[in-house]
């Protein structure tokens, strides 16, 4: 499995915001992972872990303070010449999070979702245009009437469909989802990823799917990072990270997960981690392997003491 | 059952209309809830189910373009003497609210820390605001009342926090903030709005662990609105599942959780993807919850409703008695109805879950 | 848990088929739940429920009609003088048989006030001044009307003008940040801090005076408004996540601004422009008012209101006409523009 080619491949990334004189935030600090064609890799955090930051990184919304990302061949982490730019802005798409403000509320829903299509020059005619656009809204579980409707006039997992239109019809190689199911309720949520997934199934676009919502990470994600004060502080494929978390981080974060079971969730004690009083410093530790693809962020002693003890 | 317990909340018959540039909205459409002293109720539904409205009613807040057309909201609690008295909170002026019940008896907690907090007030300053404007008691003494009430809710080194100010705390310290500037004037009853879905999953526990605690020393009753099953899996001891401003199913947690029989509440178990999940696919309810404009005639949920009945479409289901503690709004639950059973994944997952155990990955 | 007085109206009255499965796939995703107003409909329908933005439009569109039209109704032209038919009151026919607007004044004099009537003094009898005539013997009706012409005129171009110049540099201000936006504010404040009469009188040195160098004056300095409304809501927009996502499209800065954000901010715009152009008419009389305006002899509001003014004790029926159309305009473009600012942006949000 590990032979393929990764389609996005992150090295070092580092994303800084300098807020005043003396007061830099690091957002992202040092990250590595990869993303195979056609698979979804969850990237998971809490507030402030760093995942959205890294997300709007490799869509070249902000410039990376350091590292590399290769994508599809492509390196995007410097200055893009104009076919790499244009390569990266059709072959890339995002979905954001909160459905009201991304959609253009003076824009019809079909204008939209044919955004990228004018932009690019993809279409030969207007009645092309059309059919894709009404394609594309049928594909999503809306009709191609709505494609006169203005945002206004949907409701929040309508408009989360028309974000996932928008970018689907592109047809990228890779989809970023930035908490794309988060404001929505959770019969929706079930719907929209349900639709994620198939249009996955259709097309083979790969998703890297950013939540903080684990048990939704874990239905929809073939492999999983672990995201702390911007590092990744495990990574492997899902069932080797909820079977074995070996980093302390991980494994309060998978116990703090509700579970919809009274008589279990009255009884349980969610186990704390504290950073600082934990002692680990992650600036001093390396990407140990763990078998298979699990790799945990730690010193030689911590690795020892984790998967020892 | 039991024993005479003492009522808390009965809320009866409840009809709430909002006037809109669209037209009328009756977005409750008959509620009826009750509570008794020392219970959690939670309250579930999803957005557009009512549950906020119907909670900020009893509190009296709710927007200037709401109507109750109909209903009464008892509310019943203790003077100082010990004397039980009832009131009416629709039929309660403002500023007797104010005076007698908000903040002092019944006290409400909301969803953004960030936003329920005065950016530009020290948080001290905040805790003791309620307890000097209701109970008038002395500056030191509502000082150090703070300082308690701080160390009460978990926030180390009170007196240095005192002079802090919203911005300078985290949010789940923020949120521990506004559960102490609730408690400040002891209310017996504790209403929580989503208390927990700004927050981070590793401090939403803490703050739910922290809210049963405080429940179980002052023995006040908690009501949750919330649309997260984990949440009322931990809280709450009975739950009332809303759907378009009714209540369509109502029990215990554990009636609710392994033997549930409105065909949402199986929507709503089904729709939550659980550690032990192997499915391919996640169940879900199709379509939205409806657009309360228009007079739905019959059973508002029967358009999303597989199981739906012909009946659904002519009239409302009223509340059939399941048990003593259990009811659901289905027409299902008619003896002429034919026998459905829950979806086969449902039932399997709660089979899974009454074997239970704890184990907590896959 | 609660005494419910369970299944108690079960009605029964049932059909025979009620419990029968009504089968088939629930109605699924396509809902009509949402349709309500496009934009456009609900602005103009607020619009139009303000019972006194509706009213001052009314007055507005009289008014211009006026101009338009007035200066051809009378019979003169608002430059020909006649000195033996000057300081005649207002006279019009039809009315001047109830008594009012007869051609009498009542003059003020050291021994009391006594009632004169130009017109039977001269014997004029078919001579007719709808407003009077002023100290040169011209028709102020047609005057009013042609100087309101002028000055609407020039409030409307300059107010154009404006808002074009000051919405694209405040909204390129904005959009851009960072270094640009410091110095392109730092340019706008200082034009700013320039006193407009310092600027009209230099433009004056220069050009000649008229509806040009009117215009001019008032271009430069008041864009500065429109500009500051654009950027301020430029910033709001900017990191707005439909923006964003345009820009992952790729779009280019140019789409953006003008095709994305533009049309968001439109009413805004709008509701600015409204409120520069009682500015602009109110500037534009007071410059001429100090004879830095309109060259004889054409004629605006203020430099009616100038030329008025000396008779204002002897004569006060010549400045009143120019004042008051001055006046309603000011007011009812003031109303006008709140009136569209409430609709472009109710504060009472029904959710």
């Amino acid at each position: 499995m590990a032979e393929r080619e990764p389609l996005l491949k992150v090295r070092g990334l580092k994303q800084y915001f300098r807020i005043s004189g003396g007061y830099t935030v690091r957002a992202v600090d040092g990250v590595d992972f990869e993303i195979y064609p056609g698979e979804t890799y969850g990237l998971v955090g809490e507030s402030g872990s760093g995942k959205s930051t890294i997300g709007r990184s490799l869509i070249r919304l902000y410039k990376p303070t350091a590292g590399q990302i290769i994508f599809n061949g492509m390196d995007i982490s410097g200055r893009m010449t104009r076919n790499v730019t244009t390569q990266l802005r059709t072959q890339m798409q995002m979905i954001f999070q909160d459905p009201m403000a991304s959609l253009n509320p003076r824009k019809k829903v079909g204008e939209i979702i044919a955004q990228g299509l004018d932009i690019h020059g993809l279409c030969s005619s207007r009645a092309e245009r059309e059919a894709r656009v009404a394609e594309m809204l049928q594909k999503v579980g809306l009709a191609p009437e709505h494609a006169d409707r203005y945002p206004h006039q949907f409701s929040g997992g309508q408009r989360q469909r028309v974000g996932i239109a928008r970018a689907l019809i592109m047809n990228p190689k890779l989809v970023i989802a930035d908490e794309c199911i988060s404001a929505l309720d959770v019969s929706i949520q079930a719907q929209v990823v349900n639709l994620m997934k198939d249009l996955q199934d259709q097309t083979g676009t790969a998703y890297l799917f950013i939540a903080h919502d684990l048990s939704m990470v874990k239905y929809i994600s073939d492999r999983i990072g672990v995201l702390h004060l911007g590092h990744l502080v495990e990574t492997g494929t899902t069932d080797e990270i909820f079977e074995n978390p070996i980093h302390p981080y991980t494994q309060s974060l998978l116990s703090a997960i509700p579970r919809p079971n009274p008589r279990v969730e009255k009884a349980r004690v969610s186990q704390s981690y504290d950073y600082k009083a934990m002692g680990v410093d992650y600036t001093k530790g390396t990407l140990h392997h763990a078998g298979g693809q699990h790799y945990v962020l730690a010193t030689e002693e911590e690795f020892r003491r984790w998967t020892g003890a | 059952m039991t024993q005479a317990k003492e009522k808390v909340l009965e809320i009866r018959d409840l009809n709430i209309t909002f006037s809109t540039s669209a037209g009328p909205v009756h977005a409750i459409r008959g509620v009826d809830i009750d509570l008794y002293r020392g219970e959690t109720l939670a309250i579930v539904g999803e957005s557009g189910s009512g549950k906020s409205v119907t909670m900020k009613a009893a509190m009296g807040i709710l927007a200037k373009n709401a109507k109750v057309d109909s209903g009464t909201i008892l509310y019943t609690y203790r003077e100082e003497d010990g004397t039980p008295r009832t009131v009416d909170i629709l039929k309660m002026k403002k500023h007797e609210l104010r005076h007698q019940i908000n903040g002092k008896r019944i006290a409400m907690i909301f969803q953004d820390p960030m936003t329920s907090l005065n950016p530009t007030m020290p948080i001290g300053r905040q805790i003791m605001e309620g307890m000097l404007w209701h109970k008038r008691a002395t500056k030191d003494e509502a000082w150090q009342k703070a300082v308690k009430l701080l160390e009460e809710v978990g926030i180390p080194e009170p007196e240095k926090r005192m002079k802090n100010y919203p911005h300078q705390l985290s949010g789940g310290m923020r949120q521990r903030v506004v559960i102490a500037i609730a408690l400040a004037c002891d209310p017996d009853l504790l209403i929580c709005d989503e208390p927990t879905t700004a927050l981070d999953v590793t401090i939403q526990a803490k703050i739910l662990e922290l809210i049963k605690r405080i429940q179980k020393d002052r023995g006040i009753s908690v009501i949750y609105i919330t649309h997260d099953l984990g949440v009322v899996a931990k809280v709450a001891d009975y739950v009332d599942v809303m759907y378009a401003g009714k209540i369509v199913e109502k029990g215990t947690v554990e009636d609710i959780f392994y033997d549930p029989r409105h065909p949402y509440t199986w929507g709503l178990l089904s729709a939550m993807p659980d550690l032990d999940t192997a499915d391919e696919r996640l169940y879900t309810i199709p379509g939205s919850p409806p657009n309360l404009l228009r007079e739905i005639p019959g059973d508002a949920f029967a358009p999303r409703n597989k199981y739906a009945l012909k009946i659904d479409k002519r009239l409302e289901p009223p509340m059939f008695k399941v048990s003593d503690t259990h009811y659901a709004a289905t027409w299902l639950l008619h003896e002429r109805a034919p026998k459905v059973e829950m979806p086969a994944e449902l039932k399997e997952r709660i089979q899974r879950m009454l074997k239970g155990g704890d184990e907590a990955h896959g | 848990m609660s005494e419910m007085e369970k299944t108690a109206a079960v009605p029964e009255n049932f059909l025979p088929d009620d419990f029968e499965f009504i089968g088939g796939e629930p109605e699924a995703a396509i809902d009509s739940n949402f349709s309500s107003d496009s934009y456009w409909k609900g602005v103009r329908r607020r619009f139009f429920a303000n019972k006194g933005a509706v009213f001052s439009l009314v007055i507005i569109i009289l008014i211009v009609f006026f101009a338009l039209v007035g200066p051809s109704m009378s019979g003169y032209t608002y430059s020909e003088q006649n000195l033996s038919q000057k300081n005649l009151a207002p006279r019009v026919p039809g009315l001047e048989s109830l008594g009012i607007f007869n051609g009498d004044e009542v003059m003020r004099t050291t021994t009391g006030t006594k009632v004169v009537n130009g017109y039977k003094e001269k014997g004029l009898d078919d001579v007719y001044y709808w407003f009077g005539s002023d100290t040169l013997g011209r028709d102020i009706w047609t005057r009013v009307w042609q100087g309101a012409r002028v000055s609407l005129g020039i409030a409307v171009v300059s107010a154009l003008i404006n808002m074009t110049i000051g919405m694209c540099y405040g909204l390129v201000s904005g959009y851009f940040g960072g270094w640009t936006d410091n110095i392109m504010q730092r340019f706008a404040e200082i034009n700013n801090s320039i006193p407009r009469l310092v600027i009209v009188t230099l433009l004056l040195l220069v050009f000649k005076p008229g509806f040009t160098t009117i215009v001019l004056a008032l271009v430069i300095t008041e864009w500065i408004g429109m500009s500051r409304i654009a950027r301020a809501e430029m910033l709001k927009l900017k990191e707005q996540e439909f923006v964003l996502a345009s820009r992952t499209l790729g779009a280019s800065n140019s789409r953006l601004i003008f095709r994305e954000i533009l049309p968001n901010i439109i009413g805004q715009i709008i509701t600015q422009l409204m409120f520069s152009i009682p500015t602009a008419i109110f500037t534009e009389a007071f410059l001429s008012f100090v004879g830095l305006g309109i060259p004889v002899p054409q004629c605006s509001l203020g430099s009616l209101i100038n030329d008025a003014f000396n008779s204002f004790t002897t004569h006060p029926y010549q400045i009143v006409p120019p004042i008051l159309v001055l006046a309603l305009l000011m007011l009812c473009f003031n109303m006008l523009a709140d009136g569209l600012r409430e609709a472009f942006d109710p504060k009472l949000k029904e959710r």
